[in-house]
């Protein structure tokens, strides 16, 4: 090199990159001391989760006992918490990044994660999925959204014969805005125009309609009428003047809405004109039903003079009903109404099944300024406002809004929908809902059920509704069929400060014999073991233990009792089971269940002490309904 | 200065800088080499109710093959893995057996016959917070530690 | 005994290198003749050659580049897995836990890009100085391969981290292939391995990128290197380039060693900080993994197909097919069309200023193309201005 002139600028530049070099990778290994050299990983195979989070996470300081049904081993932390579990800084693994776009969970979407495995509405630890599943099935989404899995829905009247039933001026002004007639309806408004309307009034009175006979003249008393229907107990499902159940369509305009034949006919043999509907198989007789319609005439009508729907009383255009019956197919009516006759159902909705799967910007944001945080969030716009995210130019959507739901219930739906997968899960993990078990009767007693509609609103055996919250399983362990036959064809109740509310179906001594001997066979209770027969002794010792242990307080015995709010007991050897009795107030209302005793847990020999003196009680079971 | 000694010592600081970022590009490849998480099978596992494992008997955990022990001063957790050649040993008697080339070890681990060179090794074990015992095949502990009060 | 081991440091120096340190001008062409790596040079070459403007470097610049895309390369073979359900997780893994692993895949992302823009740009300055002409005709055809080869490496590569951008561009750039009329829907099964853009194609790919491409690279680049020193080195106009200043007026050639080795060095290292800096300031971009489920709008083929895709646009044969290929084709076939055969050396000389504003033209047009493609198309490859 001695010899050699090598220009300044050269050397410089060899110079400088050699050491721009090394102040590069200097700064990268700098960087790289700063890290630590063995990280906490976690492998899931099963779920081909690689995770990170133990390095910054202690899992032992996890709150509640989530952990105990959900090990990390088996489930890793990605599942329930969202993130990205390969991720070593914070930022990497909670935020969303342009190569990772599910960041932690909010809320809502971890209450959803837990849909991911647990199928069913009663999710453990999950009320508000529990809740929006639920309502999935009973505002009928599956109407139109088809989710795997779930049936078609079942819940609005059927369609045939309204020619018969309705007044098409009604039915117009029930297609205009539900709302505007009943206050408490189950069918949102769907906002369609005075065009579509026409057609389908056009499409479902041209449809066959039975013909009835005319209720005679003058045959009704609307007083009668009055106290069937208090006696009857119409008013636990329908809303009658204002109060009443929220089960069944609210009868409030009933006088005027329904035609005189049809209401006649229907009440002496409900399943004849309505075989599919929730309501239980009622044949009243025929004076009590010209009664009933007597006052549905008189007082089931709208407070103003005029009609509400009045100005809607135009003739029926029965020559645009191809056109209505094309528009009942395509706007998707056949989703909650049956109709006789129509092709299967085909939803033309977007399909739910893979909602969990998007991610919230995924889904239509045009109208928004800010990105919805997630898809639970979405859908709760979605439902108050089903056009909000579209466009202006978009094509209308037939979405109808449920803002009438309220914010709860529809923030539970998004969590709901957002707990739908199509990804598969190992099948190790799947936790489906309870099955119904499959020992409900058949025969002759199924067909009683059926008939009645028992599981309307009992649930039995895993299946059935929630509108009575009686438990029924295990009543054949806890009260007499003597009682239960006598119960099913008069319902009364025990408890002083409240309303019986069961409907008096009608029901046959023979088949309330045949009812309450299945009971009494098939819902039996594993937690009442069989004890030796009450004594004399036994007997007399408890009269002094009912009064020292506090009873009471509030049972009530021939009259006499402090708060009276438990049932009374006269007549209770009739009713309950000695081994129930016992085995409530030895183990507990915890093990042996009677809803809202307090825990004695008596010792043995008290336990049968009282028992024996409460099964000794004379009197009979007999209270009239308390006024309303 | 003048011309010629300034240009050298740029040189000089280019070679020197050069070979530095050779000893850097070395020790970079050293660190490259060791990623910082392992795809192996993990070290710390999870042995149940410290309560279940009863004095006197070695009762075999079967993935990370180890012997858990109790005696009155504790429990230990002891290398199922013969020192050999990393064959399981077999309880018998009061000691242990390797099935593959007879090596035997006394019931305190040590080598008492047969090809093995040392004594089987005790790994660390703890109560996690959800009171499960956990051996950590991570931490070699001498033989007469135990995990007290489990 | 003594001597043996006072002599060992100096023995084995010798029987390594044949030639000690270079002291004086004999000793440095000895030194190149017999050195393995540096007989790749001429002994002694033209004091023009040494100027910046007779070559802008951007041979060596593109040599440097593979070799730092081989280097990376091999380190990111430590850690990657070619397999769709592992790929992305292994990239994720290098950039989180693999010490350095983020700076090594960065440089080697950069170091790709700069290649392909340094070889492109070679071609055009080899093609101004009618560096293609005789005796270069096959050099040239070899450059052009190569710079096929290079486009091939980027675009095998393009897939491996098989994310959304991955994926999505090269079943673009699949898609593409099949345009070709008759062999077009063959070819890119045969490519894929398969119908689809899956684990097939993840594994082809990573074997071509990996090993086949390199090879043939390799032996390419060596025989390129090589027909440049026996075809007479860089075409120099010696009365348009400055010469090499030095003090006295030195012999017409100069020695190779230290002269262009010495810059070939720290042009070498300007390199590698360069790109290094690069490196640490801006990160390969990673997007979310691969789902097929899923495609992005607009679905972009690799930046350097952006131009072909903008082309087949307007005509999946005749833009995204026939021009291109006619492109390259001609280039392989201009220095047989070139009537004149003498180099003049300088670019844009008045007598070639027809041929040169052409081919100028040309990649100008296919840059602007190319521009079009990636920042003024967006969804739908509807036009649209920036941002995007």
């Amino acid at each position: 090199m001695k010899h050699y002139h090598h220009p300044a600028w050269l050397h410089a530049l060899f110079a400088l990159s050699a050491l721009a070099i090394v102040a590069l990778v200097g700064l990268a290994i700098a960087d790289e001391a700063g890290r630590p050299t063995k990280l906490e990983q976690r492998i899931v195979p099963a779920l081909g989760l690689v995770e990170r989070c133990e390095q910054c996470h202690a899992t032992d300081s996890h709150p509640g006992d989530w952990l105990t049904h959900h090990p990390v081993e088996r489930f890793g932390c990605t599942p329930c918490h969202g993130g990205q579990g390969l991720g070593i800084t914070k930022e990497e693994a909670h935020e969303a990044a342009l190569d990772w776009e599910r960041p932690l969970f909010s809320p809502l979407e971890r209450e959803a994660a837990c849909g991911r495995c647990h199928g069913g509405d009663e999710v453990p630890g999950a009320p508000n999925l529990s809740r929006g599943r639920h309502a999935f099935r009973e505002r009928g989404c599956s109407g139109c959204h088809e989710v795997p899995g779930e049936p078609e829905p079942d819940l609005a009247p059927d369609l045939d014969g309204l020619a018969a039933k309705l007044d098409p001026a009604w039915v117009r002004a029930w297609l205009t805005d539900p709302a505007v007639l009943l206050p408490s309806h189950a069918m949102p408004r769907f906002a369609l125009t005075a065009d579509q309307i026409e057609v389908l009034v056009a499409f479902l009175f041209t449809r066959p309609a039975p013909s009835l006979p005319a209720v005679p003249e003058d045959s009704g008393d609307a007083d009668r009428g009055k106290q069937a229907i208090a006696r009857r107990r119409c008013a636990t499902c329908h809303v009658l003047e204002g109060r009443g159940g929220v089960f069944a369509p609210s009868l409030d305009q009933a006088g005027v809405k329904i035609q005189k034949p049809w209401f006649f006919a229907y009440l002496q043999n409900v399943h004849a004109l309505r075989p599919r509907s929730r309501m239980p198989g009622f044949t009243l007789p025929a004076g009590e039903a010209a009664d009933m319609v007597a006052y549905a005439a008189e007082q089931l009508v709208p407070d103003t003079p005029e009609m509400p729907w009045s100005k809607f009383d135009t003739p029926v255009q029965s020559e645009r009903a191809p056109e209505g019956h094309a528009l009942f197919v395509k706007l998707g009516c056949r989703g909650c109404h049956r109709v006789e006759g129509l092709p299967p159902l085909k939803r033309t909705s977007v399909p739910l099944g893979n909602m969990g799967d998007k991610r919230a910007f995924d889904l239509p944001h045009q109208n928004f300024i800010d990105h919805v945080p997630d898809v639970p969030t979405w859908i709760h716009f979605k439902l108050w406002e089903p056009r909000g995210f579209d466009l202006p130019e978009a094509k209308p959507s037939s979405m109808p809004s449920y803002a009438h739901l309220g914010p709860d219930e529809t923030f539970a739906l998004g969590i709901a929908v957002a707990s739908l997968h199509a990804a598969p899960l190992p099948s190790a993990y799947v936790r489906p809902a309870r099955t119904a078990s499959q020992a409900l009767p058949a025969g002759e007693t199924g067909r009683l059920v059926e008939r009645f509609r028992c599981l309307a609103c009992h649930r039995v055996l895993g299946s059935g509704g929630d509108i009575s919250r009686v438990p029924l399983d295990g009543e054949g362990a806890r009260t007499k069929p003597e009682w239960v036959a006598s119960f099913l064809k008069e319902p009364l109740t025990l408890r002083m400060n409240q309303a019986e509310r069961m409907p008096v179906l009608g029901i046959e001594e023979v088949d309330a014999r045949r009812l309450a001997g299945w009971i009494d066979v098939t819902l039996g209770d594993d937690r009442i073991p069989p004890a030796p027969p009450p004594t004399e002794a036994e007997r007399d010792a408890g009269a002094a233990l009912y009064g020292a242990r506090g009873c009471p307080q509030c049972h009530v015995v021939a009259g006499q009792g402090t708060m009276m709010k438990a049932p009374v007991l006269d007549g209770a050897g009739a009713r309950l089971r000695f081994d129930y009795v016992l085995a409530m107030l030895r183990d507990g209302p915890a093990v042996v269940p009677a809803r809202r005793h307090p825990d004695a847990r008596l010792p043995e020999a008290e336990a049968r002490a009282i028992s024996a003196w409460v099964m000794s009680l004379p009197g009979r079971v007999e209270h009239a309904p308390a006024p309303q | 200065m003048d011309a010629k000694p300034r240009r050298s010592f740029l040189f000089a600081v280019g070679c020197a800088a050069l070979g530095l970022s050779a000893v850097e590009a070395l020790w970079s490849t050293f660190r490259f080499a060791q990623a910082r998480v392992s795809y192996g099978p993990p070290l710390k596992w999870k042995l149940g109710d410290p309560k279940s494992y009863t004095e006197g008997v070695p009762i075999y955990a079967a993935e990370p093959r180890v012997y858990v022990l109790r005696n009155s001063a504790g429990l230990r957790a002891m290398s199922a893995s013969c020192t050999h050649l990393g064959c399981t040993v077999r309880a018998e008697g009061e000691g242990y057996v390797c099935p593959c080339h007879g090596s035997r070890y006394d019931e305190e681990g040590k080598v008492v016959g047969g090809p093995a060179p040392a004594a089987l090794l005790f790994y660390r074990l703890a109560v996690d917070g959800r009171g499960r015992l956990e051996v950590d095949l991570g931490e070699a502990v001498p033989p007469a530690e135990h995990l007290h009060g489990a | 005994m003594r001597n043996t081991l006072k002599n060992l440091p100096r023995h084995i120096y010798a029987s390594i290198f044949r030639v000690g340190w270079p002291a004086d001008e004999r000793a440095s062409i000895k030194a190149m003749v017999s050195s393995i790596t540096l007989h790749i040079h001429a002994p002694k070459i033209r004091p023009g050659s040494l100027g910046f403007r007779a070559s802008w470097a951007l041979g060596l610049l593109s040599v440097v580049a593979l070799g730092l895309l081989l280097l990376t390369g091999i380190y990111l073979m430590f850690y990657y897995i070619p397999h769709p359900d592992v790929a992305y997780r292994t990239m994720k893994d290098i950039g989180y836990v693999v010490p350095l692993g983020r700076l090594t895949r960065d440089l080697h992302r950069w170091a790709a890009h700069g290649m392909v823009i340094t070889v492109t740009l070679h071609m055009l300055r080899v093609f101004l100085v009618g560096g293609h002409k005789p005796p270069r005709e096959a050099n040239w055809v070899v450059g052009v391969l190569l710079w096929v080869m290079t486009l091939a490496l980027s675009f095998t590569g393009y897939l491996l981290p098989w994310d959304q951008l991955a994926f999505w561009a090269i079943t673009v750039g699949s898609n593409m292939i099949a345009a070709v009329p008759w062999i077009g829907p063959g070819a890119r099964e045969l490519l894929l391995g398969d119908r689809i853009v899956g684990e097939s194609a993840l594994l082809r790919f990573y074997v071509l990128h990996c090993v086949a491409i390199p090879a043939v690279m390799f032996a390419l680049v060596g025989f390129h290197l090589f027909r440049v020193r026996k075809d007479g080195g860089l075409i120099v106009s010696e009365h348009e380039l400055p010469h090499a200043r030095h003090a006295d007026d030195g012999p017409k050639l100069i020695p190779a060693w230290p002269h262009l080795v010495y810059r070939e060095v720290a042009v070498g290292l300007f390199a590698t900080a360069l790109l290094l800096a690069i490196s640490v300031a801006a990160h390969a971009p990673l997007e979310p993994e691969a789902d097929p489920t899923r495609t992005p709008n607009p679905a972009k083929a690799p930046w350097y197909f952006l131009g072909v895709q903008e082309l087949a646009h307007y005509h999946a044969f005749w833009g995204g097919v026939f021009v291109p290929a006619a492109f390259v084709l001609g280039l392989m076939a201009l220095p047989y069309l070139d009537r004149e055969v003498r180099a003049p050396g300088r670019y844009f000389p008045r007598e070639r200023w027809l041929a040169c504003t052409l081919f100028v033209t040309l990649l100008s047009f296919f840059a602007a193309v190319t521009v079009v493609g990636t920042l003024f198309r967006g969804p739908g490859w509807a036009f649209t201005f920036w941002p995007y």
